[in-house]
């Protein structure tokens, strides 16, 4: 892999909040235009891995690298690299405003020339069925809505790294997902954007993944393209995503469901 | 434990009030504070301890709109590009119905009490509304210098705060108030001059028509819409360091040159108006140890000090930390060995240097034989210039220190539960 063709190096990191490290030993690098997603059982530090990308938290060990410069090495570099990292956190905060008003304000932040911006907005608006309540306080907004507007805010800032905390969560309805799935795919591939998203459903992510980064026990046990994955869990190559992610992560998890059936002898069916 | 920024303020606020008890309990230990009595012989005084707890009213109705009030918004805004002394997103204080009812309905309960001064009404009568009044004030007057400020000509803004405590020191009572009134007056005018961009805006963003979108392009492009788009500003432009190191110390100085001759410019309203509170107090209670110069008692004017100066400390450190957890707790430093983590724990020598200097400078002042008003204004300029510099290293720290942005509780009950399991060594 090319060094210039990097946009996001993550160098033997190691984190933890306590005691225990929720990360060890982590290194990752991913290309421009590549979209990763980062999977692997509850608590294994997905949202950490992004967090620590995205600039949010800071490693006790190792370092986090974007376009080669490394995070927080100066004011200066950090500044450069939040003009061209977008960061989604898992529960992004929506303020009390209109949803046009924010998205507007999100793309001033970011140095969109306005004519680019108005447009971009109205396209967002109407990508994400908004149209009808965009000029409404988001305090009126479902759960769906507020993830739309949300999503809206991080693509209306077109940068070129995206860190996407469960994008496909927070009640997205069928056409939703639908629209972001396509979007992803098309920044990825048309727009070289890079893109580092987490999502527990593997469902999602064949398909529109490069490649799949999986955690496990706080370490990265793999990197690779969905068929690499099912090739190394001995899986044929129309078997699912989840069942290779799970044959090589938790490969007890059939076992457990055929344990929680065992009835025990005696008791009536 | 972090403090909340409200339960900061309200801390804050009891401390003040129960301070200006105490005052006021010092200052007349004979006298039941509920008597009528009373109501004409701190009326005065009351003045100047509501000025200070109007400040706070003031502080809090700026917060209401500043992401210090909401640790999403500032964590929002600390993964984007904005940095402080940008303008914020979403606008600055807004004046509503409610401060109009206020400013209305208490400029007429003061009126009240200034004509029938011998009637010797209630104190709570006047206190409370006179509390609300000066707060409106203060918003205002602070908005009023932010356009002043804007406009690039701080001079105005000096000139208005010298001749403001000029006017009170020449005319005590109604003439006060005039004046007072009079800016508040000014100030609101201002405020309200802008308030119909932001109506316009709010209109077109409703209008979807190709007109609408058209006059909306064109107003952002012409940067003419007041509030949400009309602060923000362009990008900060990078700053350049000189090569060598005579050079390299000169470029530091000159760099650092703007913030000392604010930190000047600053402490120098503040030192004025301590001086005329120090005067108005001598003059209105003569009773007070600051006008019989008695060395055997503290002066009124280190009590103020001591107590602005303790609550400047502590207001830095929450303004510095909120929002900007440490990277690790501290079981987990305990645990692990990292007990001092430089790149964070810098974040608390700015506010020691501010107590430190605030005890020594005067404490050196009173060496040199100086009163005690010259005491406390010899440390004013350096303390406000301490902390304005300490203002450019903490954006700086928000950048590049080790800190966690807390968009997210960082113990949530499944780290908690991590964060107790077998240690590690990571050193």
């Amino acid at each position: 892999m090319s060094a210039d063709n990097i946009a996001i190096e993550v160098d033997r990191i190691t984190h933890h909040y306590g005691v225990r490290p929720v990360l060890r030993d982590v290194s990752l690098a991913v290309r421009r235009g590549e979209l990763v997603s980062v999977m692997g059982p509850n608590g294994t530090g997905k949202s950490t891995l992004l967090g620590l990308i995205a600039g949010v938290l800071w490693p006790l060990k190792g370092q986090v690298k974007v376009d080669g410069v490394a995070r927080r090495s100066s004011a200066d570099a950090e500044r450069a690299i939040r003009r061209r990292v977008v960061y989604l956190p898992a529960d992004a905060w929506l303020p009390s405003g209109t949803a046009r008003e924010f998205l507007l304000a999100t793309g001033r932040l970011y140095g969109i020339d306005d004519d680019r911006l108005v447009d971009h907005v109205d396209r967002l608006i109407q990508l994400f069925h908004l149209s009808d309540v965009a000029d409404s306080t988001t305090l009126s907004y479902s759960t769906g809505q507020k993830r739309k507007t949300a999503l809206a805010s991080a693509l209306v800032t077109e940068a070129p790294v995206m860190i996407l905390d469960e994008p496909f969560g927070g009640g997205l309805d069928p056409s939703g997902l639908l629209a972001l799935r396509h979007v992803l795919k098309r920044l990825a591939e048309s727009e070289r954007t890079t893109i580092v998203m987490a999502t527990p459903v593997p469902e999602l992510v064949d398909g529109l993944a490069h490649r799949v980064a999986l955690l496990h026990d706080a370490t990265l046990v793999a990197c690779d393209t969905p068929d690499a994955l099912r090739r190394r869990a001995g899986l044929p190559d129309d078997a699912s995503l989840n069942e290779a992610i799970e044959a090589i992560t938790q490969p007890d998890t059939l076992a457990h469901i055929e344990h929680y059936f065992q009835r025990p002898e005696g008791r009536a069916s | 434990m972090r403090l909340r920024p409200l339960n900061y303020l309200t801390t804050f606020g009891v401390m003040i009030c129960i301070a200006t008890w105490g005052v006021g309990e010092w200052l007349r230990p004979s006298t039941d504070p509920f008597t009528h009595e009373l109501a004409g012989k701190l009326g005065p005084f009351a003045m100047f301890g509501m000025l200070i707890v109007a400040g706070l009213y003031g502080l809090l109705r700026v917060k209401l709109v500043h992401p210090f009030n909401d640790i999403c918004y500032m964590a929002s805004l600390a993964i984007t590009p904005w940095e402080p002394g940008k303008p914020l997103p979403f606008g600055r204080v807004q004046l509503g119905w409610t401060d109009a009812i206020f400013a209305a309905l208490l400029t007429g309960m003061w009126a009240a009490y200034f004509v029938t001064r011998d009637v010797h009404l209630p104190w709570l009568v006047w206190l409370l509304p006179a509390v609300i009044l000066f707060g409106v004030y203060v918003v205002t007057l602070w908005r009023c210098s932010f356009d002043v400020i804007h406009r690039s000509s701080t001079r105005v803004c000096y000139a208005c705060t010298y001749l403001f405590g000029l006017a009170a020191l020449c005319a005590v009572d109604a003439p006060y108030v005039t004046v007072a009134t009079l800016i508040v007056a000014y100030a609101l005018l201002r405020s309200l001059l802008g308030e119909p961009f932001e109506h316009r805006l709010r209109r077109h963003l409703r209008d979807t028509t190709p007109a609408g979108v058209r006059f909306l392009r064109d107003a952002i492009r012409d940067n003419t819409l007041a509030g949400l788009h009309r602060r923000l500003g362009p990008d900060t432009q990078p700053v350049t360091e000189v090569e060598g190191s005579i050079p390299w110390l000169i470029g530091r100085i000159r760099r650092r040159w703007g913030e000392v001759l604010a930190g000047l410019l600053i402490a120098g309203p503040v030192v004025w108006w301590l001086y005329v509170a120090s005067v108005l107090v001598s003059h209105l209670m003569p009773h007070a140890s600051i006008a019989r110069h008695d060395e055997s008692e503290p002066s009124v004017i280190f009590l103020f000090y001591g107590l602005a100066l303790v609550a400047a400390t502590f207001g830095v450190l929450v303004i510095d930390i909120a929002g900007y957890g440490s990277p690790i707790t501290l079981w987990g430093r305990l645990s692990t060995g990292r007990w001092i983590i430089p790149g964070y724990d810098i974040v608390y020598v700015m506010p020691l240097g501010m107590l430190l200097i605030g005890v020594a400078i005067p404490h050196l002042a009173a060496l040199l034989g100086l009163p005690p008003v010259m005491q406390a204004a010899a440390a004013l300029p350096v303390l406000v210039t301490w902390w304005l510099l300490s203002r450019r290293w903490m954006d700086d720290w928000r950048f590049t220190g080790a800190h966690h942005i807390s968009t997210v509780p960082v113990m949530t009950p499944d780290k908690r539960r991590e964060s107790t399991g077998r240690p590690i060594t990571t050193r």
